[in-house]
């Protein structure tokens, strides 16, 4: 039948079991951990940005605060050095020591890479200077008072030196951490515009994404209203769907085609079961108008039976009266006509095989000799495997009548043929003469009358025909075919032809 | 889970974890560079004068090229922070172990010298620039050949003398190292050998001295004969000028002067000066670098004395002159004399 697709993914079971990984909670889950993965990429990203920002500043900010610390150390450095010297006491030997690990750090820190030239110049400066201390100091412990003298008088132009040139190293560093700090700046506003950029173009990609994933998740949806509305508007032109999914939704979808289809089925079936109704019914109506024209027939026969007695008794008393005058000639006749009519009365509403057929048309044939004589030629034809092939009585008889009343009755020669032949799957019974014929339109008028019978119509023109294709119908109920073949002036051949299978 | 499913999953997973590797691994290392040789140079300010600028800049361009490490010190600096006298920078100079220092011989005196012998004892090498010293107290000197550019300066001056006059040479010493004063003073005599008699001298004592520029108006203006007047520095040549716009006679008068500064360029664009005695800064600063760098690979120089160019500028070749020296400022650049 059209319009039914088999869904095969529902199975015929009380409960749908989804796969995790393919079920709507799986993908829309997957979606949220995209988002969410999308928002701890980008906070790591502007947290790295502004961690890594904030490193360099305070490296920065660090390097400069360690430089001026270590700086300030020479003073106190230079002060605890000549009061060690002068006052020759632990405490100042001490803090001298203490001053002197800061300015040692001080000196790594100069000669580190982050400074220039200046400060790796200053730093050598500064090593030189705590040669001089350091001598000066092992001197004083030495009890050597003029190299003393000399070597503090050393460091003490070295720390005049110091001061002077740290100009120069000073301007270098801040030169360096202004250039640094603009450099930071400028690299953290190219990373935030590069960020933004990035985070503009990816929310646009996730805007585009999560769309095309709402469409995807709904578009069953859309679907499935679409059709609900044009199921209610009484249309099913629905066309085929696609069950590629296989989450709820796409479940949903194939479940609510098949439950359409499934409507649509019965409601077919419905239509189809009402035209078988009404087909029977129409048969019905046929059968009863059918038996009431059997029913007719039987009692216009019932009635001739009556009569028939009568006719079989005067028929015997002509026979006598003919023996008795003396008529052989009438005497075989009214036997002849007694033998025709006990025949057909006794064969009235039965089967009878082509052979009893035939050999009431041979006593049909007699009588009719008796009238034309040799004018008319009578042949018959019966195929051999016919002979038990059962017709309702006074079947071809009838046809051989109209043979001689409406064919070859007027004419000096006249030829009649009835016949039973196999052709095909088929048995053909036909009266053939060549008498006068029928004009095609008289041909068309008498099949039209047949298949008015057919059809339960009323007919009133050619009965015997009529009486003869119904009786034959009635035994082989669409099986029959008339057939009526003429020429004016030439030939008429009537007969029906029989499905035998 | 169907092969695709699992396949976008695993990709998608990928491509996060990279942005997300991308975004925290990222580190950098600096290598530490070769250990270059040390110079130092002493010089006024880059603020001073316009020579100096193009000494300044020299200097640093050469540096970069031969890839040493340069300390700049100046006894002029506009930071009076970073002022040092030159003895302070020489000390500071030999404290810091450079291994060449370069500076100029103006404003030495004996402490000077003394540190400088101190600083050669200690290995370090020392050019002079611009005003030469004891040679004791050098390995080379970068400079013009002052008795050279006297000499052609007076002859500049004499060309442009008529039959019956006169050039008036003043001198002063200044701050001018007293060699450079007398080679040039030599040169210029020298020029008018052939015409003795077509130059006089006029001491300048010091050039802020006004008896004595006044002292020399008078003796300008009673001295018709006199249709030049020839300077052996730049603040004579100044003064001269100052002078002869006084007297309204510098269209009369032609002066002819020493060294290129904004000041003398000035006064020659507006035709106050007739030519000047140029040097060419840059070259001088360049080679007084190359020089160093030189010595410090250890090789010998042919001489002690590096002569650099110098030039006649005119009014009327100015531009000329100037671009030439641009030009050749340009090609310095473009290919450094390094051996």
């Amino acid at each position: 039948m059209e319009g039914y697709h088999n869904h095969t993914i529902l199975e015929k079971s009380a409960t749908v079991k989804i796969p995790f990984f393919q079920s709507s909670r799986f993908k829309l889950l997957m979606f949220g951990t995209i988002l969410i993965a999308y928002g701890i990429l980008f906070c790591t990203l502007f947290c790295r940005i502004s961690f890594r920002l904030s490193d360099d500043i305070q490296d920065t900010v660090s390097i400069q605060s360690q430089y001026y610390t270590g700086y300030s150390s020479l003073a106190p450095l230079h002060l605890n050095l000549n009061n060690y010297l002068n006052l020759y006491t632990e405490e100042y030997l001490q803090r001298y020591e203490e001053n002197k690990a800061s300015f040692c750090s001080f000196i790594e820190l100069l000669q580190s890479d982050d400074f220039g030239v200046y400060s790796h110049d200053l730093a050598r400066i500064c090593e030189k200077y705590l040669v001089c201390a350091d001598e000066a100091i092992t001197y004083r412990m030495q009890s050597d008072t003029p190299a003393m003298l000399q070597s503090l008088e050393n460091a003490e132009r070295i720390q005049q030196i110091i001061s002077m040139f740290s100009a120069y190293s000073i301007k270098e560093i801040e030169t360096a951490v202004n250039e640094k700090f603009a450099f930071l700046n400028h690299n953290m506003i190219t990373q935030i515009q590069y960020t933004i950029l990035a985070l503009f173009i990816v929310t646009l990609i996730l805007i585009g994404v999560a769309a095309l994933f709402v469409h995807y998740f709904l578009s069953p949806l859309y679907r499935l209203t679409t059709l609900v509305k044009s199921v209610s508007t009484d249309s099913w032109q629905i066309q085929s769907p696609s069950c590629t999914r296989k989450d709820e939704m796409g479940i949903l979808i194939c479940a609510f085609y098949e439950m359409l289809n499934k409507l649509r089925r019965q409601f077919d079936e419905l239509l189809q079961k009402q035209q078988l109704e009404k087909e029977l019914q129409k048969e019905h109506e046929k059968s009863i108008r059918q038996e009431a024209l059997l029913a007719k027939s039987q009692l216009r026969v019932f009635q001739s039976q009556i009569n028939s007695h009568f006719l079989f008794n005067t028929l015997n008393v002509i026979s006598r009266l003919g023996y008795l005058e003396n008529a052989p000639r009438v005497q075989n006749a009214s036997n002849l006509l007694a033998q025709f009519l006990r025949t057909t009365l006794n064969q009235f509403n039965h089967t009878v095989t082509l052979t009893e057929e035939f050999t009431t048309i041979e006593n049909y044939l007699e009588i009719q000799k008796l009238r034309f004589g040799d004018r008319i030629q009578f042949d018959s034809d019966m195929d051999i495997d016919f002979e038990w092939f059962k017709i309702p009585s006074m079947t071809l008889q009838p046809l051989v009548e109209n043979a001689f009343q409406h064919g070859v009755a007027g004419k000096k020669n006249g030829y009649i043929k009835y016949a039973a032949e196999k052709e095909d799957d088929t048995i053909f019974l036909y009266v053939w003469d060549d008498g006068k014929g029928m004009t095609s339109q008289r041909r068309l008028e008498l099949l039209e009358c047949l298949e008015r019978d057919v059809t339960g119509e009323e007919v009133t023109d050619c009965i015997g025909l009529v009486n003869v294709y119904r009786r034959l119908n009635l035994c082989y109920p669409g099986k029959v075919t008339p057939v009526i073949e003429s020429e004016p002036d030439q030939f008429c051949k009537i007969g029906f032809r029989i499905k035998l299978l | 889970m169907d092969k695709k499913c699992f396949f976008r999953i695993a990709l998608s997973l990928g491509f996060f974890c990279s942005v997300l590797c991308l975004s925290i691994v990222s580190h950098t290392t600096t290598l530490a560079g070769e250990a270059n040789h040390r110079i130092t140079c002493i010089i006024p300010s880059r603020q001073e004068t316009v020579f100096w600028k193009e000494i300044d800049d020299s200097i640093r361009d050469a540096a970069d090229d031969c890839q040493l490490e340069l300390t700049m010190l100046y006894t002029n600096s506009s930071e009076q922070s970073m002022t040092m006298s030159l003895n302070d920078a020489i000390e500071t100079a030999i404290l810091f172990d450079t291994e060449a220092i370069i500076t100029s011989y103006t404003k030495a005196n004996a402490d000077t010298d003394e540190l400088l012998k101190r600083a050669r004892q200690a290995g370090i090498y020392v050019i002079f620039l611009d005003c030469d010293g004891p040679p004791e107290l050098r390995d080379v000197y970068v400079g013009i050949d002052n008795e050279a550019a006297g000499y052609a300066i007076g002859m500049y001056a004499k060309n442009q003398l008529e039959d019956g006059e006169k050039a008036l040479l003043c001198y002063s010493l200044g701050e001018q190292n007293i060699q450079n004063f007398s080679e040039r003073l030599n040169g210029i005599i020298r020029a008018f050998e052939s015409c003795p008699d077509s130059i006089q001298t006029f001491s300048l004592s010091d050039s802020n001295d006004l008896m004595r520029i006044l002292e020399l108006e008078t003796y300008i203006t009673h001295n018709a004969s006199i249709k030049a007047l020839i300077a052996t520095r730049e603040r004579a040549t100044i003064v001269s000028s100052q002078l002869l716009s006084r007297l309204d006679m510098s269209g009369e008068i032609s002066l002819y002067g020493f060294d290129q500064s904004d000041e003398t360029m000035s006064l020659l664009e507006n035709n106050q000066i007739t030519a000047l005695v140029c040097q060419q800064h840059y070259d001088m600063g360049y080679q007084s670098v190359i020089l160093a760098h030189q010595l410090l690979e250890g090789e010998t120089l042919l001489s002690d004395f590096c002569k650099i160019d110098f030039l006649i500028l005119s009014a009327n070749g100015i531009e000329e002159t100037q671009n030439r020296m641009e030009h050749a400022k340009q090609m310095l650049l473009e290919n450094p004399i390094i051996s």
